[in-house]
């Protein structure tokens, strides 16, 4: 079954406002270097292609690029903020993906609308956490 | 945006005008830093609201594009309503008119530079919401004839 390995919301700086990544049985790693690394690399392809696209004007920026073992999908707002997740190489289908990083942007503007949460820093929403947990397990 | 949990407007709008006392009788009747801190206000707000209004839209291609967004989805969201008029000098100025803007309804005619804290809100919220698309601005208003005021956008950096 495909399964989510990672899950990134970057800011328009670059600098991380929530990551979190799963081993293949789905729980919970803290520090997995192997898919920061992955996720980082990411980066310049979103803005690559973000900057590219003149005809596509969608937030989803589709499978960023495969390594042996992964995919990257990549999503830009319209604020800037990025979100990248990696998956394991399985049939994950376009539309799946393109379902979870709107529901995931839709919890991160709700998450936004906390006013002692201000743009740019990191998030520490247990809510938020809590929703992107069972979002994560639910794929 | 449906939502099961929402405020009548009217206790919306007394909330308004008790920022505005609260503003003054905080700064000392200083009518610019009132202005000051409700604009700032406005700001976050702005910045977060537009998150949510912008959710399913597709990734803007241009400058106008995203001020005449800000005209028509955004002002309904926050204004009730889009604006009536949009006017531009291609030379980063916006000239928007809302020939009734919301805010205003029930405020009673005053002299024209008494509406700066009453309009001060929505330049602020306004400002947010087009710094969050990336376009970083300055956001006055003018009311000559209340309810009608028109809000003048400078973007920071010319942008056509």
């Amino acid at each position: 079954p495909e399964m989510i390995r990672s899950v990134s919301i970057i800011a328009e700086n670059n600098s991380p406002l929530y990551t979190r990544s799963y081993s293949e049985d789905g729980v919970q790693v803290d520090n997995d270097t192997q898919m920061l690394y992955i996720t980082h690399a990411a980066l310049d392809i979103v803005e690559e292609r973000a900057a590219g696209t003149a005809a596509g004007t969608d937030m989803y920026l589709g499978l960023l690029y495969p390594t042996d073992s992964f995919q990257v999908f990549g999503y830009l707002t319209n604020t800037k903020v990025k979100f990248v997740v990696v998956t394991d190489d399985a049939d994950v289908k376009d539309a799946e993906v393109k379902g979870l990083f709107r529901r995931m942007h839709a919890l991160f503007a709700d998450a936004l609308c906390n006013p002692f949460y201000k743009r740019g820093e990191p998030l520490h929403s247990r809510r938020f956490e809590h929703a992107v947990s069972k979002l994560v397990s639910a794929f | 945006m449906p939502s099961g949990r929402q405020v009548a407007e009217s206790v919306f709008e007394l909330l308004l005008v008790e920022l505005v006392c609260t503003a003054r009788a905080q700064h000392g009747d200083d009518a610019d830093k009132a202005v000051q801190s409700l604009t700032t206000l406005g700001n976050s707000v702005g910045s977060r609201l537009v998150e949510k209004v912008a959710l399913d839209r597709a990734r803007f291609v241009s400058t106008l594009d995203i001020v005449k967004f800000v005209c028509k989805e955004l002002w309904n969201e926050a204004f009730g309503k889009q604006v009536d008029n949009l006017r531009t000098n291609h030379r980063g100025v916006f000239v928007l008119i809302d020939n009734k803007f919301r805010y205003l309804r029930h405020i009673s005619p005053l002299d024209a530079r008494s509406y700066a804290v009453y309009t001060a809100f929505a330049c602020g919220l306004i400002a947010g919401a087009l710094g969050a698309l990336g376009l970083p601005c300055q956001v006055t208003a003018e009311v000559t004839a209340c309810p009608a005021t028109t809000f003048t956008v400078k973007l920071e950096e010319a942008k056509a």
